[in-house]
């Protein structure tokens, strides 16, 4: 422990260094790196105050229940955004102009806080001006302190959306708007940051609150402070006032009346055609096409039209918006009616909130519903029961702004939320007693034990029976989900009056919140496909939603004659002229290809002057066509190391930029696509295209609640196991040998891979170690890791660090409970007596190289420069995110691709430091024999309890001779079956010495 | 002269005979006679020269060789062979397990599906399509055998070790599918209860076939019971099935590589269940060697061959 000390500022004076190192490489690292030397050591362990803290704040409804008889304010407090305190702010902020108007610009680290006097007591809303300023692709985050204390938690994520819109640019006078292509059809435009002033209301970025927090505030001076913990931005006024006063419809058709407005005539209509909005709230929102019906405008029946916004699942996160300018000719009352299609929400409704100039036009524009069904339809924008008027002046341009929301299930879906993080607590604390599999028969004497708990229970059963009538209620019907809600209630109801169905019932409650779970996860996304808003008079009959009969009938037929005329295909290329193709095949599937299709011809061909023959061909289909000599130049499917042993691929070291293109991974990156022999085809075969990694996931409120420290070496793993052990969770540890033994300084291969290096002490002595992980100290070896990191059964997980989207996106649960951080090493002295902790992680790379018989072998290497660079990385990130959700993520080997993905500072000073402390193993011939041993050797020692010693030793000579047989083949220097190198030299010379005597 | 002219056109009006012609001339001869038939014949067998008799005779040749797929093959003649048998260690552990599967799940799949469907056939009509259905879905559900993976998952929270550690009879879980004790038994299990594919339809289908009209006759020659029925009735009848299913469950059985590389990994722990089509699969995939993995395949084919002869000679013996 106390070694600790020494070896963080060590470890972070390294991690510097390497920043540094790379700094040629990554212009982004910039102020990256500043803070990773001044921010380091809060990451790991240190900061249980601070997350104990942040889990006892209050959430908003109990800290609204504190405050009942305070009365709202009346009056405002308008701060100007420059004018911060200065000795309180922390993070290096300066005064910007922006669009004219002065702003504070605000770093993606540090706090800025400013000082304000309250005049009278009472509950206020915060409302703040900003402007994004970030080139990140990545929603603003902030946490909001007042008085240096999180008031209540959900204010501890405020999100502010960036600002993005379609760049039109290059569809100069295209007929449909959009840029065409070759063969006439829509190319989607990109979508790019338009920064404009924007103002925000302080509220829950999840949406379960539809209105602005309100904060307590006490006459007399307050501070507020606001944490960055994503993207710069630079914020403008910020408003402490009074609630909005937000009329209800009724109010506002009164007013109507009394005004004496009327309908507009009917050619008063405005349509705006919703792929055209005039900006958006995120990258993943953009012009989509619809080809089912005929009367989508516009239309084609052969070519893509874009012709809606919001397809599939584009559009689906709560508080992302799109916005359209609307200007009408004559003042009077409107219906705003828009042609739509729900079909991803099954027998639900999704909700929108409408937004006039920023504000709400009265109450139940935030409930807008859009519901479930097959076939598009047109409705003027209403509640489900009323259709709403809006009242338009003439000549006035307005905003429109269609935000997601969660409308009236938001309060349901909170107290839902809530149910299930109170039954998961109750339920660990039961699982404390009985451990994975607790015995039915067995009396645990739970009222003694946990009679709070069991009270829980009950109070849990009579919440979500009134949750799901509710539910019933708003939605109208009974829908999948009652019998989960059903079920729990009836569990939890027996559990809490009978203590003898505890044990009986955990598992199928366990299994009953995840399914409750899954589904909660469906309802709070809101995807909505919208054709047009057509903005008319009230008295206007409402357009046909689908096309009649006839429509449809000359539509297929059209379709189907010019389905013999058409070319299909989408990946179709630009004409160049005479300039040689490059043959790509990929194999991951038509989305990947039209992605990378579009990048080609963006970036690549038209820059390098070089066509592409993209093709999607089957995962078998190159073997063959490459032993019939018909193979393409470039597979972007792997490359693989025994085919370029075999000859089959190009060596790429001769390429005169391969020194510059290798410069843009981490070493280890490369190292599996090294061929290490002894013979002239030693050399690289491949240039890396993602690397993957492991990194520790951990439950912070876990640790917390036990008071322990993340544990960094595997002594202390060691040590904590038992507690934990007798508390029933469990460490997801890799059972790795390599990884273990790299961690301990060892080697995997001796003799330039001419043998397995496992007759020696260390790697008995640690493979020993890590068999103890898994008999004596009873880690798992094989577990579902993120349920159970979900669940908090396992509360300690080393994983990839690809889950780590999985979790921010899905496990919604447990935010802010968990962290990310290194792997745990071992302690190692080094000759100068240091001690440090040797955390190294094992990786693995993928990436792409040029077929030996390539055609155009110049063009191919070309193409590998280009994709393998960072622009073209980060692109194919970003729309492979976008097309297959945030859920999911690229792991690029370009270190500045990697870097440039949403980091919050403190996760990327974790995968920095992990980065930099990476060790992979170069191929030699023979290697695929050793895993299976190893896994022969680990399953004897778990099965059997056989000595792990024995069993390593006994498969040394059978790798060894395959290694040998295999050296043979490809004509390389080998060993006898038991002969090292040293021993063989030293013969050789004997029997020289011998000869020459 | 004209004499001889005179006999040569007696001759050559004579009809032309077998005896005159070599047996290449009346094969064509025939050919060209029967050219409809082996018109309609054509498309089959220009694919199946094509696609199997045509891989059989290369691999012939490749075993013979050196050769990885991806550069030219070197004749190295026997050494493949010489390899496979005095210096391969694990071959003899597969020829070992692929007999012991051949052995107990053959016969024993052969036997239950003829029993199973014997049974289902004396079921009426309606009863009998929902209870084929039952049997056979198994086989027809591509890797439904992945349900005893989650059965007996090696995670605590898997059916039998939950269950097993709930009734306290282990702490730990058992890895079933990693450990040699139980990976052979469970597989051979498992296979059982997939193996009533298209034999077992092939007998209902032959059940069905026999004419009713025998039984009448039999009973009148003096058939005494059920058991006599079936060994000198049925069976005979539908002997074009049961070869067919022998055929079947031969192949089935020594090709059983696929629910043990699902179940137990590919290899299995020590070899334990390494079959001579894991063997093969081995060399051939992962290790590049294509010589050495024909070499093997022969034997496995001929290892086949003997079997069906062996089966051939038995199912004669039916109904003496």
């Amino acid at each position: 422990m106390k070694n600790l000390k020494l070896t963080r500022p060590i470890a972070l004076l390294m991690s510097g260094l390497m920043l540094t190192s790379t700094f040629s490489v990554i212009n982004a690292a910039d102020d990256t790196d500043e803070t990773s030397n001044g921010k380091g050591a809060s990451i790991v362990g240190s900061n249980i105050e601070d997350v104990i803290e942040r889990m006892n704040a209050l959430t908003y409804a109990e800290y609204q229940a504190l405050y009942t008889d305070v009365p709202d304010a009346t009056s405002a407090v308008i701060i100007d955004g420059t004018d911060y305190d200065p000795e309180l702010t922390d993070a290096d902020v300066r005064i910007e102009t922006y669009e004219g108007r002065e702003a504070l610009f605000t770093p993606d680290d540090g706090s800025v806080v400013y000082s304000f006097d309250i005049p009278k007591d009472g509950m206020y809303m915060i409302e703040l001006d900003y402007y994004p300023t970030t080139s990140k692709q990545t929603d603003v985050e902030r946490q909001l302190y007042i008085d240096d204390k999180i008031p209540f938690r959900e204010t501890g994520y405020l999100t502010l959306k960036q600002v993005w819109e379609s760049d039109l640019s290059l569809a100069g006078d295209s007929k449909t708007g959009f840029q065409l292509d070759a063969l006439d059809n829509d190319v989607r435009p990109n979508t790019v940051l338009a920064p404009v002033w924007q103002t925000y209301k302080a509220q829950d970025s999840t949406g379960y609150y539809t209105d602005p927090f309100l904060y307590y505030f006490s006459e007399g001076t307050h501070t507020l402070k606001l944490t960055a913990s994503r993207c710069d931005i630079a914020f403008g006024e910020i408003r402490i006032q009074q609630p909005d006063d937000v009329k209800t419809y009724e109010e506002v058709l009164a007013d109507y009346t009394a005004k004496g407005y009327k309908a507009v005539s009917s050619d008063a209509t405005v349509k705006l055609q919703a792929e055209f909005p005039t900006a958006m709230s995120a990258k993943s929102i953009y012009p989509t096409y619809d080809k089912t019906s005929p009367i989508s405008e516009p239309q084609h029946e052969s070519r893509i039209r874009l012709n809606t916004i919001g397809k599939d699942t584009t559009w689906q996160y709560v508080g992302d918006w799109v916005e359209y300018k609307l200007t009408v000719e004559e003042s009077g009352l409107y219906h705003i009616v828009t042609r739509h299609k729900q079909s991803v929400s099954v027998d639900m409704f999704v909700t929108r909130k409408l937004l006039i100039n920023g504000e709400l036009p009265f109450e139940e524009a935030k409930n807008l519903r859009f519901t479930y069904g097959d076939e598009f339809e047109t409705r003027p924008l209403t509640d489900g029961k009323t259709e709403f008027q809006f009242y338009f002046e003439a000549g006035k341009e307005y905003t429109l702004r269609f935000e997601i929301g969660l409308g009236e299930l938001a309060d349901l879906i909170n107290r839902i939320q809530i149910s299930m993080a109170n039954m998961n607590k109750a339920l660990i604390k039961v699982k404390q007693i009985t451990g994975d599999t607790p015995d039915e028969y067995r009396d645990y004497n739970f009222i003694g034990l946990i009679p709070n708990e069991m009270n829980l229970f009950l109070a849990e059963a009579k919440e979500i029976r009134a949750i799901a009538n509710e539910m019933e209620e708003i939605v109208g019907y009974r829908g999948s989900q009652s019998t989960v809600f059903d079920d729990i209630a009836d569990m939890c109801f027996e559990m809490g009056s009978d203590e003898s169905t505890i044990a009986g019932h955990i598992g199928n409650l366990t299994s009953n919140i995840g399914t409750l779970g899954t589904w909660m996860n469906t309802v709070i996304v809101q995807p909505l496909e919208v054709d047009y808003i057509s903005v008319q008079s009230v008295d206007e009959k409402i357009p046909a939603a689908n096309a009649n009969l006839l429509q449809t009938l000359i539509y297929e037929v059209k379709k189907f004659i010019a389905s013999f005329f058409s070319d299909y295909s989408t990946f179709a290329d630009e004409d160049y002229g005479d300039a040689k193709t490059v043959v790509v095949w990929m194999g991951s599937g038509r989305d990947q290809a039209t992605i990378m299709r579009q990048m080609v011809n963006d970036m690549f061909s038209s820059q390098y002057g070089i066509p592409v023959d993209l093709k999607l061909v089957s995962g078998g289909a190159l073997l063959p066509s490459v032993l019939a000599g018909q193979g393409p130049d470039i597979s972007l499917d792997g490359v693989s190391m025994d085919w370029a042993i075999r000859s089959a691929i190009m060596k790429l070291d001769d390429f005169d930029t391969f020194d510059e293109v290798c410069s843009r991974f981490d070493e280890s990156a490369l190292v599996p696509l090294y061929l290490d022999i002894d013979s002239d085809k030693r050399g690289h075969y491949g240039i890396p295209v993602t690397q993957s990694f492991s990194v520790v996931f951990y439950r912070q409120d876990i640790f917390a609640e036990l008071g322990v420290d993340l544990p960094q070496t595997w002594d202390e793993i060691k040590a904590l196991l038992p507690l934990f052990n007798s508390k029933n969770y469990e460490f997801g540890v890799s059972a790795s040998l390599k990884f273990h033994l790299y961690q301990k300084g060892g080697d995997w291969f001796a003799d330039g891979g001419r043998r397995i290096n496992w007759d020696n002490q260390l790697v008995l002595e640690t493979f020993k170690d890590v068999c103890d992980l898994f008999t004596q100290y009873q880690c798992p070896t094989s577990y579902d890791g993120t349920n159970r990191f979900r669940t908090g059964e396992m509360p300690y997980m080393m994983s990839d660090y690809g889950i780590y989207t999985q979790l921010t996106m899905f496990a919604t649960d447990i935010r802010g409970m968990w962290g990310m951080s290194t792997l745990p090493g071992y302690e190692i002295t080094d000759e100068n007596g240091n001690t440090y902790i040797n955390n190294t992680g094992t990786t693995s790379s993928g990436g792409v190289g040029i077929m030996a018989n390539a055609k155009n072998p110049e063009g191919a290497w070309d193409f590998i420069d280009w994709y393998t660079d960072a622009d073209a990385q980060i692109r194919y990130g970003n729309e492979y995110a976008t097309l297959l959700g945030s859920g999911t993520i690229y792991t690029p080997a370009n270190l500045e691709a990697m870097l440039s993905m949403n980091w919050t500072n403190e996760e990327l000073e974790v995968l920095m430091a992990q980065f930099n402390n990476l060790r992979a193993t170069p191929m030699y011939p023979g290697d695929y024999i050793i895993s299976r041993y190893e896994s022969f050797a680990f399953d004897n020692v778990y099965n059997e309890g056989a000595d792990p010693v024995e069993e390593l030793l006994k498969n040394i000579n059978a790798i060894n001779r395959e290694i040998s047989r295999k050296r043979q083949e490809f004509g390389l220097d080998y060993l006898e079956i038991g002969e090292t190198l040293a021993e063989r030299e030293a013969k050789k010379a004997q029997e020289s010495g011998e000869a020459g005597n | 002269m004209s004499q001889n002219t005179a006999v040569k056109q007696e001759e050559s009006k004579r009809p032309v005979s077998r005896k005159d012609m070599t047996a290449l001339q009346w094969t064509l001869k025939e050919m060209k006679r029967n050219y409809l038939g082996y018109l309609f014949l054509a498309p089959f067998y220009i694919l199946f020269l094509m696609f199997t008799i045509i891989p059989v005779v290369l691999s012939l040749f490749i075993c013979f060789t050196h050769f990885n797929m991806l550069e030219p093959p070197k004749w190295i003649f026997l050494d493949n062979f010489i390899r496979l048998f005095l210096e391969d260690d694990i071959f003899l552990i597969c020829v070992k397990n692929t007999l012991i599967f051949a052995i107990v799940t053959g016969p024993a799949s052969y036997l239950l599906s003829f029993f199973v469907a014997w049974f289902i056939n004396e079921l009426p009509p309606k009863i009998r399509a929902v209870v084929t259905l039952v049997f056979y879905a198994p086989s027809i559900a591509g890797s439904v055998y992945m349900i005893w993976q989650t059965l007996f998952s090696s995670d605590a929270h898997g059916w039998v070790n939950g269950t097993l550690i709930k009734l306290g009879l282990i702490d730990t879980p058992i890895h079933f599918f990693k450990d040699p004790t139980y990976m052979m038994p469970l597989c051979i299990v498992v296979a059982l209860w997939c193996s009533l594919g298209t034999a077992f339809l092939s007998f209902i289908a032959g059940l069905q076939t026999v004419d009713r009209s025998l039984y009448e006759a039999g009973a009148v020659d003096g058939v005494k019971n059920r058991w006599q029925e079936l060994w000198y009735i049925t069976l005979p009848v539908m002997k074009p099935q049961l070869m067919f299913g022998a055929i079947m469950a031969i192949t089935g059985s020594f090709n059983f590589g696929g629910i043990v590389s699902a179940l137990c990994g590919d290899p299995s722990t020590d070899y334990a269940c390494h079959t001579i089509t894991h063997h093969l699969g081995d060399y051939g995939g992962a290790r590049m060697e294509i010589g050495y993995s024909s070499a093997i395949a022969m034997i496995l084919f001929f290892m086949m061959v003997g079997a069906n002869q062996l089966v051939q000679k038995m199912l004669a013996k039916v109904g003496q």
